[in-house]
């Protein structure tokens, strides 16, 4: 197993955000993650990220335990890159710097000293810009993109980073729905060869990027399979509609 | 030809100010007093130890409420070898003391010093800053630690009678001519005031360097989403610091030019009070571009200079409520808001262009 | 072990001092997000309101902390009315804002009083000893009001509807707007009731300590101190705060200088926090 999480538990002041979650991520796999809100969804990712230090259980990469690290090591050292929910840019640099921001292999102090935009840099940029469609607004600052390009922009800086894992925090949040599709065709083909895990609201969505799902609720596991296989399981609709109902009431 | 206009349309106008403040200091012994010579050489420290301030606060956002503290170590370290050079100084033998202490021996030679000056402040930093920021403390509460580690080093200084000259402070410089043993030759007050122009010019092209390097770039992100830059692999704690070292260092050589502009060193330039001084000229010009950093510490030394003088202690009233004004009404500072003048203008510009022309993608404007 | 002892009975003075400067600037922080630095200004101007009602106007003491309450309570509400308000949620521009205050407080002052020490008289002269350690019982009354506020504050915002406002009033502002109070008078009482703690204790420490206009400074430091150890907004962390620095100054000082026995203590807190953030900072830090 390449990304194995064994008995993951998180206790917030005593509420059980996470509770005992297992779960195998093969290398390669794109990963869904459901579940109403609460479920613990984004907490499992800032447990993988560094973000959150879980209160018991491993996190096993390659067998090697990562929980508890601090991100920016494991983003340096194990090559796990995060996107967030909500575009999280940096505001007063351009699109292209921050793409230079977050390119890989340049993170030590003593790089940023020595760094060049050799020709190879201008390549691979240019080839991120295209991927997610920014070229025509490379020198233009992100607070004056629209909010389905900020996402694509900071989906680039992840794909600058190049991490081997890449975890995605509702990347369709907020979208239009042709915006969504895009991105969801986006994760497809620039994502193809690398392990992704999602976390995600919209079904549609999911079923256009999903191969395997896992439902969380209230911090457990409570279905994993197929999309088909989830979306049929009589205990997902449950507490789907069950939710639903509650967010109405509200 | 056309190039050359089109780098120069492009410059934003705080680079014109520096500009006119360089020539400005450049020909100022031409047409002064030794006196003013004097004055302005200070004024010149002040602009270099603003733009230590500036790369820390401005460009990172860390806000040092006790940054007089780095300008005090270069200054009271060079001071202090002056002071020794002719065997010891008054506040010492007054103190009892027959000897040189063992660790201002290194002192007696002032190329030594002068390097200490710089390296000392600089290794300061560095510890604070291991702890500090590998602590993860930010925001506010960094200003907090730094605003009682520098009222300490005050007391402690103070304290200090017999090493330090304790509140009356490191008396008996020669001002200007001072004799440098490994020259042998001494060195007039105009001299060293273009050595501290020089100095002004190295720093201020060393900090645009830095602002433009992927080094600014990754301080300037630590500054706007430090979550953001630590999860593309970046450790800000490390960049923190390299950044605290490197205005240490500046702070610290701007402290080591002070010394042959004034006879004397003393807590007065490297306590609580100097060190709010220092924020003080960075919030009226304004942080993170420079030029604001050095017009705020010129002119308000210059003012505080005039304006003491007919006013008295009344002028920190005046500083008071003209400081209040600038909070409430120019936030960005007198020049940061004239850059934003100038972007409005030049998005202004460009709208009604777009008329006419339609098409070509919109050019980033520097801000 | 006599120099001890008595070392350790002033310490305990020396913690209610240390408190009660320090306390005023933890509410204000703690409850709006603003770093007083003209907190040593209310504290001196305490101070001056004490000298005035005592040895002008000839008040009781008692009288004199109240005055003192409640003109620093006045001048607070006035500052957050016309500026303070305009800054919220901006830490640099409050850390201006009330720089500048501070210059303009002690230029007032000292322009009507004059740079020179005020004196005032102890309102209590009796002692208390215990064996050879003598004890002013003034110094157990300072001991007993700062408990007195610790709990009296504590309880204010626990146990009272103006205290759970309040509290409602840091989590969710819009929620507590749209529930129809007036969150800017919220503030603006928290502002002050911050400020009258200064004034109380500038009248308290006014005839224990020098009284002069730049006075603020020294205990704005000692403040920064035990915050920097208690937390910047826990009440409760503030008082341990000074109860460390308290002791541990000045049963240091007894075997060396004050001075030097703070600068330890602040190396040491330095230190401490880099294996400990969590356990010197009590409260979790926002945004």
């Amino acid at each position: 197993m390449y990304l194995e999480l064994k008995n993951l538990t998180v206790d917030f002041n005593g509420f059980l955000a996470v509770h005992d979650v297992n779960m195998g991520i093969e290398k390669g796999e794109t990963r869904v993650i459901i579940g109403p809100n609460g479920a613990g969804k984004t907490t499992i990712i800032d447990m993988i990220t560094g973000k959150t230090k879980p209160t018991k259980g491993q996190i096993l990469l390659n067998g090697e335990d990562i929980a508890g690290k601090d991100s920016y090591d494991i983003s340096n050292s194990y090559g796990i890159g995060r996107k967030f929910q909500g575009p999280n840019v940096f505001d007063e640099m351009s699109v292209y710097e921050n793409l230079e921001v977050a390119l890989c292999g340049h993170t030590s102090l003593w790089s940023a000293f020595t760094y060049r935009r050799t020709p190879e840099i201008y390549r691979q940029l240019n080839e991120i810009l295209e991927q997610i469609d920014l070229t025509e607004q490379r020198e233009m600052l992100p607070r004056f993109l629209s909010h389905g390009q900020r996402q694509w922009l900071e989906m680039g800086m992840i794909l600058a980073q190049n991490p081997d894992i890449i975890t995605l925090d509702e990347p369709a949040a907020g979208m239009t729905d042709d915006e969504t599709f895009k991105t969801g065709e986006m994760i497809k083909s620039i994502m193809k060869d690398k392990t992704v895990i999602v976390v995600e609201h919209d079904m549609d969505f999911i079923k256009q990027i999903a191969k395997t799902v896992t439902v969380l609720n209230q911090g457990e596991i409570l279905a994993e399979g197929t999309y088909d296989e989830v979306s049929h399981n009589a205990e997902v609709i449950r507490v789907y509609l069950k939710s639903d109902d509650e967010e109405e009431e509200a | 030809m056309k190039n050359m206009k089109l780098i120069l349309g492009n410059l934003t106008i705080d680079k014109y100010i520096a500009l006119i403040i360089f020539i400005g200091l450049l020909i100022l012994p031409l047409v002064s007093s030794r006196y003013g010579v004097q004055i302005f050489g200070k004024y010149i420290t002040y602009t270099i130890l603003a733009l230590g301030l500036d790369i820390l606060w401005g460009s990172t956002g860390l806000m040092n409420l006790g940054f007089a503290i780095f300008f005090g170590l270069g200054s009271y370290i060079f001071g202090i070898s002056m002071a020794i050079q002719k065997g010891l100084p008054a506040f010492m033998s007054f103190g009892g003391i027959t000897t040189l202490p063992w660790f201002y021996v290194p002192l007696q030679n002032p190329i030594a010093a002068a390097a200490l000056s710089v390296v000392i402040p600089a290794i300061v930093a560095l510890i604070l800053g291991y702890f500090v920021f590998k602590s993860k403390i930010k925001g506010v509460f960094y200003s907090i630690i730094t605003l009682a580690f520098v009222a300490l080093f005050e007391l402690f200084i103070t304290n200090q009678q017999i090493y330090t000259g304790g509140a009356s402070g490191v008396n008996g410089i020669p001002t200007g001519l001072m004799t440098l043993r490994a020259f042998g030759s001494k060195i007039s007050i105009v001299t060293w005031y273009y050595i501290a122009f020089a100095t002004l010019i190295g720093v201020y092209f060393f900090c645009l360097w830095l602002n433009h390097s992927r080094f600014g770039k990754i301080i300037h992100s630590i500054r706007d989403n430090e979550m953001r830059v630590q999860f593309f692999g970046y450790n800000p704690a490390v960049f923190k610091i390299a950044v605290f070292v490197i205005s240490a260092a500046i702070a610290g050589l701007a402290g080591l030019l002070y010394v042959p502009m004034s006879s004397f060193v003393s807590i007065e330039n490297s306590g609580v009070a100097f060190s709010t001084m220092i924020i003080i000229w960075l919030a009226v010009g304004g942080r993170g571009n420079l030029t604001g950093a050095m017009a705020g510490a010129l002119l308000v030394s210059f003012l505080q200079n005039i304006l003491s003088g007919y006013f008295g202690g009344m002028w920190q009233v005046v500083l008071g409520v003209g400081l209040i004004f600038i909070v409430m009404v120019l936030p960005k500072g007198l020049i940061g808001s004239l850059i934003e003048w100038q972007y409005m203008h030049r998005v202004h510009k460009k709208k009604n262009m777009k008329h006419v022309s339609d098409g070509a993608p919109a050019q980033k404007v520097e801000v | 072990m006599e120099l001890l002892v008595s070392q350790i009975i002033n310490g305990l003075t020396n913690t209610s001092i240390l408190f009660l400067v320090a306390v005023g600037l933890v509410v204000i922080f703690g409850l709006l997000d603003v770093v007083n630095m003209a907190h040593g200004e209310f504290i001196m101007f305490g101070a001056y309101s004490a000298v005035v009602c005592v040895n002008t106007l000839h008040l009781p003491f008692v009288i004199a902390v109240m005055a003192a309450a409640l003109f620093t309570a006045l001048v607070g509400s006035v500052v957050e009315r016309f500026i303070i308000r305009r800054l919220y949620g901006k830490v640099a521009e409050t850390l201006l804002g009330t720089f500048a205050l501070s210059y303009i407080f002690q230029q007032f002052v000292r322009s009507v009083f004059g740079p020179e020490d005020q004196l005032m008289a102890l309102p209590i002269e009796a002692t208390l000893n215990f064996g050879n350690v003598v004890v002013p019982v003034y110094n157990l009354v300072l001991m007993f009001v700062s408990v007195m506020i610790l709990i009296g504050s504590l309880l204010l915002l626990v146990k009272t509807k103006f205290g759970m406002r309040l509290r409602a009033n840091v989590q969710n502002r819009t929620m507590v707007q749209c529930l129809g109070i007036n969150s800017s008078r919220i503030d603006n009482l928290t502002f002050s009731y911050g400020c009258a703690l200064a004034g109380i204790a500038g009248a308290l420490i006014a005839p224990v300590k020098s009284v002069t206009p730049d006075m603020g400074m020294t205990y704005i430091v000692d403040s920064f101190l035990v915050v920097v150890l208690g937390g910047l907004n826990s009440i409760f962390g503030s008082f341990m705060g000074a109860f460390v620095v308290g002791e541990s100054a000045t049963v240091m000082a007894g075997y060396m200088s004050e001075i030097t026995a703070k600068l330890l203590i602040f190396i040491v807190i330095i230190v401490v926090i880099r294996f400990r953030p969590q356990g010197l900072f009590f409260s979790k830090d926002k945004r």
